[in-house]
């Protein structure tokens, strides 16, 4: 085999590699996230949770991926058979290549490229795309209505996502999330300085996922599960994973741009960096943990109201304060000199 | 980076998706196609190193337009009858687009600087930036298009509440 051969095989190896690492952690995040859920939501509401299958429930995971793995695939009879079969694939492969970027330690990256941040909120948001094919190839009014809800949210909610993320690129002067981590390690978290960009983060991350306040496109309890109602066994299974996984992806990101990544503040480097990769985890399912307790506590948003919030609010906000503070951020480094 | 397999592979989505996007009559499905259509070519601009472009082509034209005509069919079309479109067979556009392609085969095939191997490699995106918005480089063009932009919305925000004035007086 000549050089470049061996190259292009060793380049498909290691993205096989890295895309079954990527697999294996999304499948373990589903589970620990469904545990969480179930019991974080169950104490919320005066609850316990699941109690019998092992300790404190915890195997009650196994018949739930067992039921989801061998339940029949049935599905209506007049859907809009490709897209209905291909909708699931359509949600789950962009949060899978989300994972690319997100840096778990300073060394364990799948993909470290310039423009990981960017890159992963462009996948993050080609989801609604799959979530609306999954609701108008159902066929099913309430399919549809929550499929419509998912696109008029994207609408209203990409534009504060991703200019809330200015600020700390702004900061750290570089869209690599592993760079951005690495400016943090320097100076502070970011969550001080751009406080309010990680608290409209936060709610549009609410929204991009689906969690309670903004669960518009499911609504359990007006459109049974809108966009996936029609689906059943390992299809309905592929579109809570990706749930889940957005979820963590989200998570992922709001740690990298204004929590410290995979650091600790007071917390000398050589005991931090041996377990970098778990204090990342950890962090992200902290604040999965803020996202339940905000999902157990309010109440769903009406659809207009839902709209307004975020034309009417947070576009504004969000650009008066990426305004104030670049201004701001410009005036200080002017003056003083690196932040 | 991107060897010919992989080239051909991409392309041969990008042609195939292409022509699905203009033949299949649901518009709902046209769309999906041209979704297809943005994702492979961003992967080949990708493999060509143009990581900025690739990733702008994701965004812009595999996430936002895709978005967008979702959105405006979700706003205009009442009937899903109405989803499906003519074909339209006229012999003018036939004409015209052979016409383009004769016309752009005939450049590309002609110039010899698109066919030439660059030595150098290609600028990151931090250069890119410097450069854009540079005093005496690009900034001035960039805010005159973002002005364009502002009187887009402004124009359609203003054409939206004559309509529904004219509603109100019927």
């Amino acid at each position: 085999m000549s050089t470049e051969t061996m190259s292009t095989v060793g380049m498909w190896s290691t993205a096989f590699v890295h895309v079954s690492c990527i697999l294996a952690i999304m499948i373990f995040n589903g589970g620990i996230t469904i545990y969480m859920l179930r019991k974080v939501l169950g104490h919320l509401h005066l609850r316990l949770g699941p109690t019998e299958l092992g300790p404190a429930g915890i195997a009650q995971l196994i018949p739930d991926i067992l039921k989801l793995l061998v339940k029949e695939d049935r599905h209506p009879n007049r859907t809009d058979y490709w897209l209905y079969c291909l909708a699931p694939a359509m949600v789950f492969m962009p949060v899978l290549a989300a994972y690319a970027a997100l840096p778990f330690s300073e060394t364990l990256i799948a993909a470290d490229i310039h423009l990981g941040l960017l890159m992963t909120l462009g996948f993050v948001s080609l989801v609604p795309l799959g979530v609306f094919a999954a609701g108008y190839a159902s066929r099913n009014k309430y399919a549809l209505i929550g499929a419509m809800r998912a696109i008029g949210g994207s609408i209203s909610y990409e534009i504060p996502l991703i200019l809330a993320c200015v600020v700390p690129v702004m900061l750290a002067g570089s869209l690599n999330l592993r760079e951005i981590v690495l400016a943090q390690q320097a100076s502070i978290w970011f969550v001080i300085p751009a406080l309010p960009s990680a608290i409209i983060f936060f709610i549009c991350a609410l929204m991009e996922t689906g969690q309670v306040p903004f669960d518009m496109a499911e609504s359990e309890s007006e459109l049974i599960s809108g966009f996936s109602t029609e689906y059943s066994a390992m299809r309905f299974g592929f579109m809570y994973l990706a749930e889940f996984s957005g979820n963590f992806v989200m998570a992922a990101i709001m740690v990298s741009l204004f929590l410290g990544g995979w650091t600790l503040p007071f917390v000398p480097d050589a005991i931090a960096a041996p377990i970098a990769p778990v204090i990342f985890v950890a962090k992200c399912y902290l604040i999965i943990f803020c996202f339940m307790v905000v999902r157990g506590t309010l109440s769903r948003y009406r659809v207009d109201q839902f709209a307004a919030l975020g034309f009417k609010k947070l576009i504004p906000i969000t650009l008066i304060w990426t305004l104030v503070f670049a201004i701001g951020f410009k005036v200080f480094t002017m003056w003083g000199g690196g932040a | 980076m991107l060897n010919l397999t992989v080239f051909l592979v991409l392309s041969t989505i990008v042609i195939f998706s292409a022509i699905k996007m203009l033949s299949v009559r649901n518009v709902l499905h046209a769309t999906y196609w041209l979704l297809l259509t943005a994702i492979t070519a961003a992967g080949i601009i990708w493999f060509l190193g143009a990581e900025f472009i690739a990733i702008t082509q994701l965004l812009i034209y595999a996430g936002a337009v895709g978005i967008l005509t979702i959105f405006a069919l979700m706003v205009t079309v009442r009937t899903e009858g109405e989803l499906i479109r003519s074909r339209d067979l006229s012999l003018a556009a036939a004409i015209c687009a052979s016409a383009f392609f004769g016309l752009m085969a005939y450049a590309i095939t002609t110039s010899p600087s698109l066919m030439r191997v660059t030595e150098y490699d290609p600028p990151t995106f931090a250069e890119f930036g410097a450069t854009l918005f540079a005093l005496d480089g690009w900034v001035l063009p960039f805010e005159l298009v973002a002005l364009v932009l502002t009187v887009a919305l402004i124009a359609a925000v203003w054409w939206t509440r004559e309509v529904r004035k004219g509603g109100d007086e019927s």
